[in-house]
């Protein structure tokens, strides 16, 4: 679609579209094998798809509803992040007009309070520029953890609390999964009152439904674009940091020692939650006491993280 | 760091905004991304550079940046072939961010018409604009 966009002649695009089944999605630079929990693929074998470019390890299922845009600058935006808050305004408006107190929560998250129940990104691609996102209708949140493989057991409970404390979905907080029609009604009609685009009804051009055809589906049926190798990780790397919804948490796990493993839940820049790790003993996960040298050590070893924002 | 001419090696030379060469001793030049871009864009999370050996036109998206929430194409200023990607900003792009003039620059090349960017550079922002 971002091909045909920009160099097909196809207008500015918004394509709404919800999975037909559950799947798994992979960023580009992420390994399959260290991502995705086997026992989970075992009990559900659903299929796992890397994308072609980056992000995390997100579960999707048929009660999210996608909203895909790929426009050019002219009667677009310029492309880069201040077009997130540009565009954001129309799935704000779609989502306030079904009674859902949604607010941007900036860059990118769409939240009710502090929770998301809307992630979305942007990027230049292909000579287009993109605006990619979605809405949870009801947030399967133990599908979304247990998909994820940890280096210890304890820590699923750990990352299904947090998970649980900083996602939201339409059907938590409104007590029912939205209207899918409906849904793309009031998205459709949102970025037209925004003023950000006129909107007519349009199917895929044949150039479209060709590249899909014939790179998009034969790519997804290929084993070895699935299991690209990992990028060499640099010396300190922690073993896996999960960001679990934007700028309110993050698991953070460093690759064990004599000790065992460490695990820190992030709020902003700050630890909420450390744990100490047992390896081979799933049972103890301990708390880290905020006072301890256990605790300083964690706080040091963060400040080495990226800033995170 | 004065930049007055972008012939003089171990001087870095604006391309726009977002942009900075360096000529290198043997003739090829090294990019990177100014302090501008770089600060713009936000922590950088994945670099993947461009095939060395490769030729690209201009304009030619070659790499791909991506933060936390965008990903963006970066295009060959001018056509010329990539003699070298910085490999080790793909386990860890945060030099970028940290020392985008130094350890951070993205590829070398040699481009078809060296003029073209010394024109790029004299038609554009001077070195101490974008720093």
């Amino acid at each position: 679609m971002a091909w045909t966009v920009a160099n097909n002649g196809a207008p500015n695009t918004l394509l709404l579209a919800r999975p037909s089944a559950p799947y798994v999605s992979l960023g580009f630079h992420q390994s399959f094998a260290e991502e995705i929990d086997p026992a989970f693929l075992e009990r559900r074998p659903i299929p796992v798809l890397r994308r072609v470019e980056g992000g995390g390890t997100t579960y999707l299922d048929p009660d999210q509803q996608f909203y895909q845009l790929a426009y050019r600058e002219e009667g677009g935006g310029g492309g880069g992040p201040a077009d997130l808050e540009r565009f954001l305004r129309a799935p704000v408006r779609a989502a306030r007009a079904l009674g859902l107190a949604a607010t941007l929560r900036p860059p990118s998250d769409l939240t009710v309070g502090d929770r998301k129940f809307s992630g979305n990104a942007g990027g230049d691609w292909e000579g287009a520029h993109l605006l990619v996102g979605g809405f949870l209708g009801r947030a399967d949140l133990v599908s979304m953890t247990e998909v994820l493989r940890l280096p210890d057991p304890a820590l699923r409970p750990i990352l299904q609390r947090a998970v649980g404390r900083w996602i939201t979905s339409w059907e938590a907080e409104t007590g029912r999964v939205p209207d899918p029609e409906a849904l793309r009604d009031a998205l459709v009609r949102a970025f037209v009152r925004e003023r950000l685009f006129r909107v007519r009804v349009g199917d895929p051009s044949p150039e479209e439904e060709r590249r899909f055809r014939t790179e998009t589906l034969p790519r997804h049926a290929d084993p070895r674009w699935r299991d690209l190798p990992p990028i060499p990780k640099r010396p300190g790397t922690p073993l896996r940091s999960i960001r679990i919804a934007g700028p309110h948490g993050m698991i953070v796990l460093e690759a064990g020692s004599a000790e065992g493993l460490w695990a820190a839940i992030v709020e902003g820049d700050l630890l909420r939650e450390g744990y100490r790790l047992v390896p081979g003993d799933g049972a103890l996960a301990q708390p880290i006491p905020a006072a301890s040298d256990e605790a300083g050590q964690l706080g040091r070893y963060l400040r080495r993280l990226p800033p995170f924002r | 760091m004065a930049a007055t001419d972008g012939a003089v090696p171990g001087t870095y030379c604006a391309i726009g905004a977002d942009l900075w060469f360096r000529r290198r001793p043997d003739g090829s030049y090294e990019i990177g991304l100014s302090r501008a871009a770089q600060e713009r864009a936000g922590p950088i999370s994945h670099y993947r550079g461009p095939l060395v050996g490769r030729r690209y036109g201009k304009g030619e998206p070659a790499l791909s940046l991506e933060t936390e929430k965008w990903v963006g194409h970066l295009p060959l200023p001018v056509a010329g072939t990539v003699i070298e990607a910085n490999r080790a900003l793909e386990s860890d792009p945060s030099p970028i961010n940290r020392d985008s003039y130094g350890a951070g620059w993205l590829y070398r090349m040699k481009p078809e018409d060296s003029r073209a960017l010394e024109e790029l550079f004299r038609n554009g922002t001077t070195a101490q604009d974008s720093r």
